[in-house]
């Protein structure tokens, strides 16, 4: 293989491939390859391809039987996954199906939109589509569990809940991204500067709330954060609008 | 007379995976259920093998399962082949489950256990798995201790290769080195170049 101009960046294309990088040098790495000139670009990812394919080979030597209910529970879980695959068309019918959805900016510590009517789908699309697409599932309180599917990539999430009670007359769902760093302060959003990067997997606590004005709302119930680890302590929160269809 | 090694029969394996890959988008569960038989034991394997704790490797193989459920249509053919699409996907969360429990410590421990293969009457009863397992063990063996002890580290333990560099006492770009090296001695000698 010729090497192309930029051979420190080439040269960490199979640590970057093992995922043998932290967080920091990863984001480094993806901004110098996607500034970098085709040739060296091309040869970044080519040699990454190759990685992942042997690793992939290499794969067979590793195997081993995961347990027989693994198998029935996957089953269970994707006959009644709700999100499934998210087309354009019916994206909105089936968050909207769902008790509540949102889409979060994480990198401006969590942006609520709660149940709009005409949220973007190419966010969530993105989303979905990302290479680094992941996943955190929780347990509600009040019954039915939270995922949130989110890209550190598209620097968005989007959260679904499923077999979540409908909201009770006079009450809204809100979700809370915590932080450490962050008094909990419920009210309305507002933009900050800083872009922090969100913690690599953040539990998401979702509270329940009596609505009475954006700016005043009582909490009903919420979610323990004691689970929480600390470095996942972040909070920013919107008081979302009240469902109209 | 050419004789096929297990890997090069890889293509096969991607034609079918591929296939199903595009019937699990169009939410077919069945083919789902099939994309999980022909690769679980590949994927519960490699998490086991980084996690080293059933547990939280049955966790986080239902947990990749669950995002190809539901990413399937994001797999592009033209950029690799599903197999390498599903197992960098199963390393990656692999990896971020063991550096967010920051279980380190603990697994350290556990290091010289987990270097042995698991018993093969646990792998998948497939005559072609059973094979390429042979080869790829073979291929593994013939890098050099130093080569091997850098995909141990990097891929299995999940360290960086700057913790690598600091384990092994050697600089950066020895051990970036020695990891390309590594798989370049791979690919040849499994006949993937």
């Amino acid at each position: 293989m010729t090497e192309p101009n930029d051979p420190d960046l080439i040269a960490l294309a199979t640590p970057y491939a093992l995922h043998a990088v932290s967080e920091t040098e990863l984001a480094d790495i993806e901004r110098r390859v996607s500034a970098a000139p085709p040739d060296v670009a091309q040869a970044f990812d080519d040699e990454v391809r190759a990685v992942r394919e042997t690793m992939a080979a290499v794969s067979a030597a590793t195997a081993v039987e995961p347990p027989h209910q693994l198998r029935d529970r996957l089953l269970t879980e994707v006959s009644s996954d709700p999100v499934r695959v998210l087309r354009p068309k019916r994206w909105q019918t089936i968050v909207l199906a769902a008790a509540a959805a949102l889409v979060i900016g994480l990198g401006a510590l969590g942006v609520g939109m709660a149940l709009r009517p005409t949220p973007s789908p190419s966010t969530a699309e993105q989303v979905f589509a990302a290479p680094d697409v992941r996943t955190v599932s929780g347990a509600i309180p009040s019954g039915g569990t939270a995922t949130v599917v989110f890209s550190r990539e598209k620097n968005a999430g989007v959260l679904v809940m499923n077999n979540v009670a409908p909201p009770q007359p006079g009450t809204v769902y809100q979700m809370w991204l915590v932080d450490a760093k962050v008094r909990t302060r419920p009210g309305p959003w507002t933009p900050r500067t800083s872009r922090r990067r969100p913690p690599r997997s953040c539990p998401i606590s979702v509270t329940r709330r009596r609505w009475r004005s954006p700016s005043n709302p009582r909490v009903v119930q919420r979610s323990p954060p004691a689970h929480l680890s600390p470095s996942c302590r972040w909070s920013r929160t919107e008081s979302p609008q009240p469902t109209r269809r | 007379m050419t004789i096929l090694t297990p890997v090069a029969r890889l293509p096969h394996v991607t034609t079918e995976l591929d296939a199903l890959l595009r019937q699990v988008a169009r939410r077919d569960v069945d083919a789902f259920a099939t994309f999980y038989d022909r690769t679980r034991a590949r994927v519960f394997g490699l998490v086991t093998r980084v996690l080293r704790d059933p547990g939280y490797s049955e966790e986080t193989t239902q947990d990749i399962y669950l995002q190809v459920w539901r990413t399937a249509d994001s797999y592009d053919p033209s950029a690799g082949s599903p197999l390498a699409w599903l197992m960098t996907l199963a390393h990656r969360r692999a990896v971020d489950r063991v550096r967010s429990e920051q279980a380190a410590s603990q697994r350290e421990s556990r290091y010289g256990a987990a270097n042995v293969d698991p018993p093969s009457d646990q792998v998948a009863d497939s005559v072609i798995l059973r094979d390429e397992r042979r080869q790829v063990a073979d291929c593994l063996g013939s890098l050099t201790d130093a080569q091997r002890e850098c995909i141990q580290l990097a891929y299995y333990d999940g360290l960086t290769y700057v913790q690598v560099s600091e384990r092994l006492s050697a600089n950066l770009a020895t051990i970036k080195s020695r990891m390309r090296d590594a798989i370049r001695g791979l690919r040849r000698c499994l006949g993937m170049t």
